[in-house]
């Protein structure tokens, strides 16, 4: 992506993210620890390059590379745009940060720190917006951003479903869940034949011992 | 101080030649005539984008708290303002300018603002400028190299007062790289000398301004320029495919 564009994207972004630590002491506070850190984000389809520093009470967004900026990166998180896009969404109980699609290099304790802290805000983004756009405007991205989500999580469950169907049912590459459990429990029952067997033989082969 | 030799020797002013000791004189008259409606007409020129690509050089400078800046062809203060938020108390900007009408405006604006403790103001020659060899960690110039008469001494004259490892930021006009919309922007520019006419009462700059941008060399042009200065690791960033150039050069450690 062109880093002027980019630039021009994070602007807003970055401004808001400021404005919040501005009027937030506890956000402010939650997120001194990281000052001086820097993360490096790269992902790809599209490419993107982007570079979040922590400063004293002031985080920085930037879509030129730490390279450019002379930062040396703590972490450098990458990933396909939507796997990335995934960690900010969707808000799961599972550990995100494990996904396979997304690597993580250098500090990654740092990264889940950071992370962590992140998705425990509990930012009431209409209450910061609605003063810069006004109530109607707030209202509708709310109204967007809420049915994006909810048709985010929709498809990604009708597109899991769909694939689970065609690789079981359709071109039967994997066994169904009835059919794995059904080879699960005839192998018990084959291990404890086995293990009677192997007693039986150890009793018999002790008797042998005895009679000779 | 022109030499002997200078008064022999001619430069463009726009597409007009002048002796080069007449260029500096002109081009000081272009921006006394213009200082008090720059910003107005910064604003009709580039629709607003010199805003986004203002902020965007400024990143590009990668400036931390306590790093030494200089402003050159400062002008109205925007980027020193910018800049002073950025270094902080530890550190400083100069905003230069070899016009006191600019650096008149830009210290009002800077004074404005309420920064009184981290910028200075100085009136110079980028061609030989008057600081210390090895003492900024940025020097930036924008907008302005156009109008220096010999940009190969100003180059080099920042490459001397650059710290080793410090940079060179040269926001310029420069070459689209796409034809079409090169011919839009030049359609658009024809205008610019009208709208002067209308905002700031003076046409005869804006036609100055437009025929400059013409002149300037290009991206690669002034990637070699700053080669030859002593700059390593120079690059550059087209903005607006190439209606603006972003160059970036180093002092060698």
């Amino acid at each position: 992506m062109n880093q002027f564009l980019g630039s021009i994207v994070l602007f807003p972004i970055e401004q808001i993210l400021n404005q919040l630590l501005k009027n937030d002491a506890h956000l402010a506070k939650r997120l001194s620890p990281f000052a001086g850190k820097v993360i490096q984000v790269k992902s790809s389809m599209p490419t993107i390059s982007l570079t979040l520093s922590f400063d004293a009470g002031r985080i920085r967004l930037s879509a030129i590379d730490s390279e450019t900026l002379m930062l040396n990166p703590d972490a450098i998180i990458s990933g396909r745009s939507s796997d990335l896009l995934d960690l900010i969404i969707i808000k799961s109980d599972r550990r995100p940060l494990a996904n396979k699609a997304i690597s993580i290099s250098g500090d990654v304790l740092l990264v889940q720190d950071i992370y962590h802290t992140l998705m425990d805000l509990d930012i009431d983004w209409e209450d910061y917006l609605a003063p810069l756009l006004g109530d109607v405007i707030t209202n509708e991205i709310g109204q967007f951003a809420d049915d994006v989500r909810q048709w985010s999580d929709g498809a990604k469950r009708s597109m899991q479903r769909n694939v689970d169907d065609y690789l079981k049912e359709e071109i039967r590459v994997v066994p169904g869940r009835a059919e794995v459990d059904s080879f699960g429990d005839d192998l018990d029952r084959l291990k404890l034949d086995i293990d009677r067997l192997q007693a039986r033989t150890d009793n018999l082969c002790k008797r042998l011992d005895q009679v000779q | 101080m022109p030499n002997s030799a200078d008064k022999n020797q001619t430069t463009h002013f726009g597409y007009e030649e002048v002796p080069v000791a007449e260029k500096q004189q002109r081009v000081r008259q272009v921006f006394m005539s213009v200082a008090s409606r720059y910003d107005l007409m910064n604003d009709v020129m580039s629709l607003g984008s010199h805003r986004l690509i203002k902020r965007f050089a400024v990143e590009l400078s990668a400036l931390r708290s306590g790093h030494k800046v200089l402003d050159l062809a400062g002008g109205t203060g925007d980027f020193s303002i910018r800049f002073s938020s950025i270094v902080g108390k530890q550190g400083h900007v100069v905003l230069a300018d070899i016009n006191e009408s600019m650096l008149q405006i830009g210290r009002d604006r800077v004074i404005d603002q309420g920064i009184s403790n981290n910028v200075t103001f100085a009136q110079v020659n980028a061609e030989s400028l008057p600081f210390v060899d090895n003492s900024f960690d940025c020097v930036c110039i924008a907008y302005g190299l156009r109008n220096v008469t010999d940009k190969a001494a100003a180059l080099e004259s920042m490459q001397r007062v650059l710290k080793p490892g410090g940079r060179v930021l040269i926001l310029e006009f420069s070459k689209p790289t796409n034809r079409l919309l090169g011919k839009a922007y030049a359609a658009y520019s024809t205008l610019w000398p009208l709208a002067g006419k209308l905002i700031t009462g003076d046409s005869e700059s804006y036609r100055y301004l437009v025929e400059s941008i013409q002149l300037h060399p290009d991206q690669e042009t002034l990637l070699q320029m700053m080669h030859a200065a002593g700059l390593q690791n120079c690059k550059y960033h087209n903005v607006m495919s190439g209606i603006c150039a972003i160059h970036l050069g180093f002092k060698p450690l």
